[in-house]
């Protein structure tokens, strides 16, 4: 398995915020995770990035142990997160912001074609390369955080809520870009409250209450269960 | 959230670093080394030397007279007042070394009970008290500079004869009604010499002007005005003031030379105002003789090529030709490179003196005695009755000798000691 | 005009000075939360480590001055390693230790050097012509030297990878962290830097002023003003506000008398901070 969360507990503030979950993601796949909030969907990204530690439980790479690793030698594994509130630096132009993400990067021309594919991808950023990222719109603060995310040439992206407090057609714009990141082979763990978004991109995914997984299957038998449909999908 | 307490917490500190150095800085006489509060070298509360019984049963063939000190042995004004103790007690071992205090033929022992006063008036009050209501001494040395506010209105009271190192000229300090009062250094006289030597040694030199640090000028300005004028001089310009707690002093120069004056006088401030200024001076391409306390070495090893057209009053080097005896003696006592200050120890110097000439060791009749003496050995030479309408009161105040250099290119030329002119 | 002249110079030698002090106070606050109070002692003992190479060593001026810079900055790097990073950024304990850090360096010069007011003897001597007036070599060199050293943090901070990652952990810690960002290196770089800028101050503190063990205590209070004026984590607002210290302290003392500058200059900085709270350029 490419990323494999196996068993993991964490505790957040002391308390409880996931419990023995498994999540597996295989290379070149979307996964998603949903629930409602606090059900510790984002705990679990944070946990795989590194930012919390886990009680129990282990986290694999191609196999490799990386739940002791520094968030810097995940990141250079190419285990990005671009998370939840987006994180940017407001007070730095954007073009900083996307060179910032490639900090870890030390090959120049890998570093330039990154960059012509992430304003390729979103054409908006290249007009306002010079703007301080805290001036944008919140949908471009979202292309932002996700274009950031790309530079550090991830082979796994994990993403928190990105379609959070964004109008209807940014989000479908956003489940656009996924497939696209998803196309260059890059794999994607998405973490959504949105469950139409995250189904509809996803090719497997988890559903999380309390801090378990009570479902677990493909995108298409997710979408089918009763249970979901009736707590996630409106009916 | 966090930020905004930091603010509130920074102006606080603010204001208790600006505060505490400016408070540490008001009242600081010319003498002064440094300017900063919490550093004191030295230390602790040092009790007296005086070990009471002792008297009786060793010495059997001298008595001892205790005499009180009051200095600052704690806190900003230590950085004076430490070093004072040290002197003042070479002072003592060298009255003793003599053979004491002879009254009526018989030698008395001088032993020193030094009090702290802490550098404030409270400290120069409890230290007061102690040594005239605990100790019931008759002769006390100290304090200096203004602390006397604290501690004259105790002594007379008590009818107890204290010779003050020096002070800040507030009447409060010493009147017509303070007759026990007296002033080992009429603090006027040292700026007297300081013209003397510039018009010597510099004769055409007909108006100078006048830099003084802000705080202590005031008391001194009308009596600083009338020297200018008896010494033969002129004020360029008004007087320049300045804080001491500044770091670039080039404002101050430049200040200083749009004056244009023929010669700069610097009476009252500290070593870094002093260089600060002169360095600045230099630096513009003024070459008029400037003059101000000093401590030879120091001017050469800070100012270096700078060091240039400085007359220094006040350097005590045992190299000087013409330094008095009793003053190369006390250097020779300790670590002869030291920065004696020379205050509290010539006060007692005095005192010795007067006592013997009254013969007596009543405190009133040493001092009627004293007030019809108009010469007597100082550790500068022969000392002599200075400021008698000043103060109000006959031969209280007292004056001597001033050294003096000459230092050009960063080389010290020692010339013979002045005599100030006696202040009305 | 003479006086002008001066003035001026007198302002831009003092303005980056402060600068100097305040940008490497401003790192050292913005990234690690540390209120450094020993900065000014730092400062101090650079110019006396600069003064005891040049007049003990006999070393000459020019190679003095970057050997100090350096064990400075090196010093730093022990500092964050060893005083700060074990007191995880708590307030309290860090004062503490900066206060200590302080008291050790100025006891320790205090005590071996004494209190007497020393010199760096100049890096160049004599004068030089300016027009009709003669101004001192040295000063002129200090001059470009600083105006160089401005032009250079500024490209530092804004154009450089290290500048972008201090600012980005300033901003966004955690944001930082995920960009692969390690905020002990830069914790590291920006106390290492903090103290070299304050070397660089006090070399040329000790070179055109005056050197005393208590220099750094005075530097310190106009510091903490630069900083809360400029704005808590502004690196831009030091340089404006920067300036505006060494015109007035550098220009005041020129037009009025003794403590009434320090006094108005601080009337001026309350005044300022009560129209903006936040300083000139402060985020949030």
């Amino acid at each position: 398995m490419f990323v494999e969360l196996k068993n993991i507990t964490v505790h957040y503030h002391k308390s409880l915020a996931v419990d023995d979950v498994t999540i597996e993601v295989p290379e070149g796949g979307v996964v998603t995770i949903i629930g409602a909030n606090g059900a510790g969907k984002s705990t679990i990204l944070r946990a795989l990035a590194g930012l919390v530690s886990l009680t129990r439980g282990q986290i694999l790479f191609q196999g490799e142990r990386i739940d002791r690793l520094e968030t810097a030698d995940r990141v250079r594994r190419g285990i990005v997160l671009v998370p939840e509130g987006r994180q940017l630096f407001p007070y730095l132009p954007v073009i900083t912001n996307l060179r910032l993400g490639a900090t870890l990067r030390r090959d120049r021309a890998g570093i330039a074609e990154s960059l012509e594919y992430v304003f390729d991808l979103f054409p908006r950023l290249k007009e306002r390369a010079k703007q301080d990222a805290g001036t944008l719109s919140g949908g471009e603060q979202q292309m932002l955080a996700i274009a950031r995310g790309l530079m550090a040439n991830p082979r796994l992206l994990c993403l928190d809520e990105p379609s959070v407090g964004l109008a209807p057609i940014i989000v479908e714009l956003v489940g656009d870009v996924i497939r696209e990141i998803n196309r260059k082979g890059i794999s994607v763990l998405l973490v959504e409250q949105n469950a139409h978004l995250a189904l509809g991109v996803a090719q497997r995914g988890y559903v999380l209450e309390v801090g378990r997984v009570v479902f677990q299957g493909d995108a298409e038998a997710i979408r089918c269960s009763e249970m979901v449909r009736k707590a996630y999908l409106g009916g | 959230m966090k930020k905004t307490a930091w603010v509130s917490v920074l102006m606080v500190l603010m204001i208790l670093l600006a505060v505490v150095p400016a408070l540490a800085g008001c009242g600081k006489a010319e003498e002064t080394t440094t300017t900063s509060a919490p550093t004191q070298t030295t230390a602790g509360p040092t009790p007296t030397t005086a070990a009471p019984s002792s008297t009786e049963t060793t010495t059997a063939q001298m008595e001892t007279l205790q005499i009180g000190v009051i200095l600052s042995l704690t806190d900003w004004f230590s950085v004076v007042d430490a070093a004072e103790k040290m002197d003042i007690e070479y002072v003592a071992q060298m009255i003793n070394e003599d053979g004491g205090i002879k009254v009526q033929g018989k030698s008395y022992k001088v032993e020193l009970v030094i009090e702290d006063g802490k550098s404030s008036l409270d400290g120069n009050t409890a230290a007061a008290n102690k040594l005239v209501l605990d100790k019931k001494l008759k002769f006390v040395v100290g304090p200096g500079a203004f602390f006397n506010l604290a501690t004259t209105p105790i002594f007379e009271q008590n009818k107890v004869l204290h010779v003050a190192n020096y002070n800040g000229l507030n009447p409060a300090e010493m009147n017509k009604d303070t007759r026990y009062a007296f002033l080992g250094l009429d603090p006027i006289t040292q700026q007297s010499a300081a013209l003397k030597a510039l018009k010597l040694y510099y004769p055409n030199v007909k108006n100078v002007a006048l830099a003084s640090e802000d705080a202590t000028f005031p008391a001194f300005e009308p009596h600083f005005r009338a020297l200018v004028e008896r010494t033969g001089l002129t004020l360029a310009g008004e007087p320049i003031l300045y804080a001491t707690q500044a770091e670039d002093y080039n404002p101050i120069a430049a200040k200083i030379k749009a004056l244009n004056p023929d010669a700069v006088w610097m009476p009252i401030g500290i070593d870094p105002t002093y260089f600060g200024i002169v360095k600045g001076l230099r630096t513009l391409g003024y070459q008029g003789p400037i003059t101000f306390p000093v401590d030879a070495p120091s001017v050469v090893g800070a100012l270096g090529d700078s060091a240039t057209g400085i007359v220094g009053i006040l350097s005590k080097q045992v190299e000087d030709p013409y330094i008095a005896a009793p003053m190369k003696r006390l250097l020779l006592m300790g670590d002869p490179k030291r920065h004696v200050f020379g205050l509290a120890p010539n006060a007692l110097y005095l005192l010795k003196h007067a006592i013997e000439a009254a013969d007596s060791l009543d405190p009133t009749v040493v001092r009627d005695k004293w007030e019809t003496l108009t010469s007597l050995p100082t550790l500068y030479g022969d000392g002599f009755p200075s400021g008698n309408q000043l103060y109000g009161l006959p031969n209280h105040a007292w004056a001597h000798p001033i050294p003096v250099c000459l230092i050009n290119d960063g080389k010290v030329e020692y010339k013979p000691w002045i005599l100030p002119d006696v202040t009305p | 005009m003479e006086i002008a002249v001066q003035t001026v110079i007198n302002v831009v030698l003092l303005g980056v000075v402060y600068i100097l002090m305040g940008i490497g106070f401003a790192f050292i606050l913005n990234l690690l939360g540390i209120f450094n109070l020993a900065h000014g002692a730092i400062f101090m003992s650079a110019a006396y480590g600069c003064y005891l190479l040049v007049v003990k060593l006999g070393l000459p001026g020019f190679a003095a001055f970057p050997v100090t810079v350096l064990a400075a900055a090196a010093f730093g790097i022990l500092v964050e390693r060893f005083l700060f990073r074990p007191m995880k950024a708590d307030f309290n304990r860090t004062m503490m230790v900066c206060i200590a850090l302080s008291t050790v360096l100025v006891t320790t010069f205090n005590r071996f050097l004494g209190t007497r007011a020393l010199a760096i003897p100049p890096f160049l001597a004599g004068t030089t012509g300016l027009g009709p007036y003669r101004v001192q070599t040295d000063r002129i060199l200090a001059f470009c030297i600083g105006i160089v050293l401005l032009v250079g943090i500024i490209l530092f901070v804004d154009r450089s990878r290290w500048g972008a990652q201090m600012q980005a952990v300033t901003q966004n810690r955690e944001g930082a962290a995920l960009q692969g960002i390690r905020f002990s290196r830069v914790a590291m770089l920006a106390v290492s830097v903090g103290f070299g800028l304050a070397a660089i101050g006090g070399v040329f503190m000790g070179t055109l002023y005056n050197l005393t063990p208590f220099i750094g205590d005075v530097t310190l209070i106009k510091v903490l003003m630069l900083v809360i004026l400029a704005g808590l984590g502004s690196f831009n607002g030091i340089f404006y506000v920067g300036g505006l210290l060494g015109l007035l302290y550098g220009a005041l003392p020129v037009v009025l008398p003794g403590a009434v500058v320090d006094a108005l200059a601080s009337i001026l900085v309350l005044a300022l901070l009560l129209i903006r709270p936040r300083g000139f350029f402060g985020h949030e």
